[in-house]
């Protein structure tokens, strides 16, 4: 291994057994893969058979950092959960911040492998480098909050961080999101069931040593320049700080791309209701970040007294009052917008509820939105969901979202997501995703690259892998014509490298929209003492991203499922700016195969493989 | 007259969510906003407020009916009466991507 970065040692838990072992990372592995999703995924590739079901024993949960995760560059907070999902049937790489992934480093660890079933509940408690598995069956069927509460005080150590599980992920709901620190989420794609799976409710980490840098002199004067780009940069200085991500709302809406009632809409007509703006003036109180962050996107939220009196649950006896955090702009979007909601309260507590059951809230929102389009025209009815469930119903929401978790009545049908709910009920033209997940809140038909990205993701339909929103939208790093075509096969594919090379580093993606890549490869020569070159970063993305293909391939996610569903290719947008759009996913995948050097058919090449040291 | 929407911290500047002008060009509007809000606004709207001849600073973003200037004429795009204009600027002052 080389002076820094990485801290050289893996921990490898077998739950059947309890054995817990201890190896070193490997130093090839470690330069050419970079960290977190690199590295996770090369193990799935070296020791895990694609085809494994993503409930069995044999399929592992990996908790992953990156060489700069814990150091003191800012937005090092990341860490990534790769497993086989069992939403898409994809590898699946689901990202997460807050303190976990730099505690994990700080307790002497890169990458943490979880294999086998527990016979029954357990938690994982890692103190440096003492490491042992603990029962959790006073803890099963708790919430993420109660059990870190019980946790911290069980320890005696208050300022460890946790990563749990709630009864979505213990019920193997398919969207089971993994929480740390209450409110940060690796959320998509059910690494939270395979988790439950496991019989592990937690991990609970506290480490004391340091992340070892090569040229500390080096690193000092590279994270003071990062941090001085990013202290300039519009979006990261001002915009992210002050509005979160949920400025977007309204910015989306006015260019018609804003997904409404099951992306039969395109434009909301009460956006504004659940816009940034309203929420900071009526209920921000704080922003908030991550383990060494200097954008703190976060949002610190209250419910109002109304709110609090109108959604009291039945699961959280604390209710938890005012005090919350969020909405991110996804979770606003698909709890609110894509079920045609407007009430802010409604989407505040579904959104704390998705955090203490442990839920990805963006499949989930888009799964009520399927089923409450399928309510309205009359495929389902009021005794088969428990409740009338028309757009707009914040009560609906918020009943469903607790059923949800617990898989109680309607609850287990929509715990399977919204493709296997539209094929239950006989129309499976409701599901609006890609490979089994859920589309984010971008529609595919105002923004021709984003369907690009949606449909060629290697997780499902996801919005962080080619945030092509950044040019058709926000204009960085230039503005492209969201509606045409040329040009979005590449800026799709440099966008996926990019974006996974980020991922891999330990860094959060969202510096991007200050940093460049020549921002952060002197802070990694500087950790690990390898002189990365920008090239060299994107190559490794390009490794990462054609060695997750491959093993999908394996496993047998056919090139055909890079698709799209008929309603954004054929129905054009109803109403609004982008009325009439459809995408034009049939122009573009063409051009993304041949700029991925890959067969007509979508299939990476022996040569391209070998060029890229896969094999 | 065409119907203005600001987002973002634009609206306290301007004292207002929305609003009618009249103007002809999305030039006359900006001007037409300047008046309302004062000159401050010039540096948010211009890279070189002096300049002539005035380009549009880098982190304004005006769409014409849901359409960026910057695939229609830019500063001169022309606007008619029924014509909805949306001004943001993507900086805290404004509004972020993310």
């Amino acid at each position: 291994m080389t002076a820094g970065g990485w801290i050289g040692s893996v921990l490898r838990v077998d739950l059947s057994s309890g054995e817990i072992g201890r190896e070193p990372l490997h130093g090839d592995h470690a330069r050419d893969y970079v960290g977190g999703r690199g590295i996770a995924a090369r193990f799935m590739w070296d020791e895990v058979e694609p085809t494994v079901d993503p409930f069995a024993p044999e399929n592992p949960l990996i908790f992953a950092t990156g060489p700069l995760t814990g150091t003191n560059a800012s937005c090092g907070a990341r860490y990534m959960v790769v497993t086989k999902g069992p939403l898409t049937g994809c590898l699946t790489t689901s990202n997460s911040g807050g303190r976990w992934g730099p505690e994990l480093k700080f307790a002497g660890y890169d990458v943490l492998i979880l294999e086998g079933r527990a016979e029954k509940p357990v938690w994982l408690w890692i103190l440096d480098d003492r490491v042992e598995l603990r029962s959790a069956e006073h803890l099963w069927g708790k919430g993420v909050f109660e059990t870190e509460d019980i946790l911290r005080r069980e320890t005696g150590i208050p300022d460890c961080s946790i990563a749990s599980i709630g009864p979505g992920g213990e019920n193997r709901v398919l969207y089971a999101a993994i929480l740390n620190d209450k409110f940060r989420a690796a959320g998509r794609s059910g690494v939270g069931a395979v988790m439950g799976s496991k019989n592990l409710k937690a991990i609970c980490v506290r480490g004391t040593g340091a992340v070892p840098v090569a040229d500390p002199r080096a690193m000092m004067a590279a994270q003071w320049e990062q941090k001085e780009v990013l202290s300039k940069a519009p979006l990261t200085s001002e915009g992210l700080p002050a509005y979160g991500t949920l400025a977007l709302m309204n910015v989306i809406n006015e260019h018609g791309a804003l997904p409404t009632r099951n992306y039969q809409q395109a434009q909301f007509e009460h956006a504004e209701n659940i816009s940034g703006e309203e929420l900071a003036e009526t209920r921000l109180a704080a922003n908030k970040a991550c383990f060494a962050c200097t954008i703190a996107c976060g949002r610190v939220s209250r419910i109002s007294d109304e709110g609090v009196e109108r959604y009291t649950v039945r699961t959280s006896p604390r209710n938890w009052k005012h005090a919350t955090e969020g909405p991110e702009y996804e979770n606003a979007w698909s709890l609110g917008a894509d079920c045609g909601i407007d009430d802010l309260d409604a989407i505040l507590k579904a959104n704390l509820l998705c955090n203490d059951l442990g839920l990805d809230p963006i499949s989930l929102g888009a799964t009520i939105a399927a089923a409450m389009e399928l309510f309205e025209k009359g495929v389902l009815s009021e005794e088969q969901t428990g409740m009338p469930m028309p757009f707009g119903d914040g009560e609906a929401l918020v009943a469903l979202t607790e059923a949800t978790g617990f898989r109680r009545g309607f609850g287990d049908d929509l715990a399977e997501g919204s493709k296997r709910l539209g094929e239950k009920y006989g129309h499976p033209e409701v599901f609006m995703g890609v490979k089994g997940q859920e589309f984010p809140a971008y529609d595919p038909r105002a923004l021709q690259g984003m369907g690009l990205g949606y449909a060629t993701s290697n997780r499902g339909a996801c919005h962080l892998r080619a945030y092509t929103v950044s040019a058709e939208v926000v204009g960085e790093p230039e503005p492209m014509d969201p509606r045409a075509t040329d040009g979005k096969a590449q800026l799709t594919v440099d966008m996926q490298n990019i974006s996974t090379a980020v991922d891999a580093t330990g860094l959060c993606v969202f510096l991007t929209f200050g940093n460049t890549l020549s921002d952060l490869t002197p802070l990694l020569a500087a950790a690990t003492g390898i002189a990365y070159t920008d090239d060299d970063l994107v190559l490794a993305g390009e490794r990462i991203w054609n060695l997750e293909r491959e093993w999908n391939l394996r496993a047998g996610v056919d090139p055909g499922e890079d698709k799209l569903p008929r309603r954004m290719l054929e129905e054009p947008i109803p109403s609004g700016p982008a009325a009439g759009e459809v995408n034009k996913l049939a122009v573009m995948l063409p051009e993304y195969y041949r700029a991925r050097g890959w067969t007509d058919d979508g299939r990476p090449t022996r040569d391209k493989l070998a060029e890229l040291g896969i094999g | 007259m065409p119907e203005v929407k600001l987002l973002g911290g634009l609206r306290s500047k301007v004292g207002a969510e929305s609003l009618k002008v009249d103007a002809d060009s999305v030039h006359e509007l900006l001007d037409e906003l300047v008046e309302r809000g004062g000159q401050a606004l010039t540096v948010l709207f211009y890279e070189d407020p002096l300049g002539d001849p005035l380009v549009p600073h880098r982190d304004l973003r005006i769409l014409v009916n849901g359409r960026s200037i910057a695939f229609l004429s830019g500063l001169d795009t022309p606007l008619e009466k029924k014509d909805k204009v949306t001004v943001h600027l993507t900086g805290a002052r404004g509004f972020p991507g993310g």
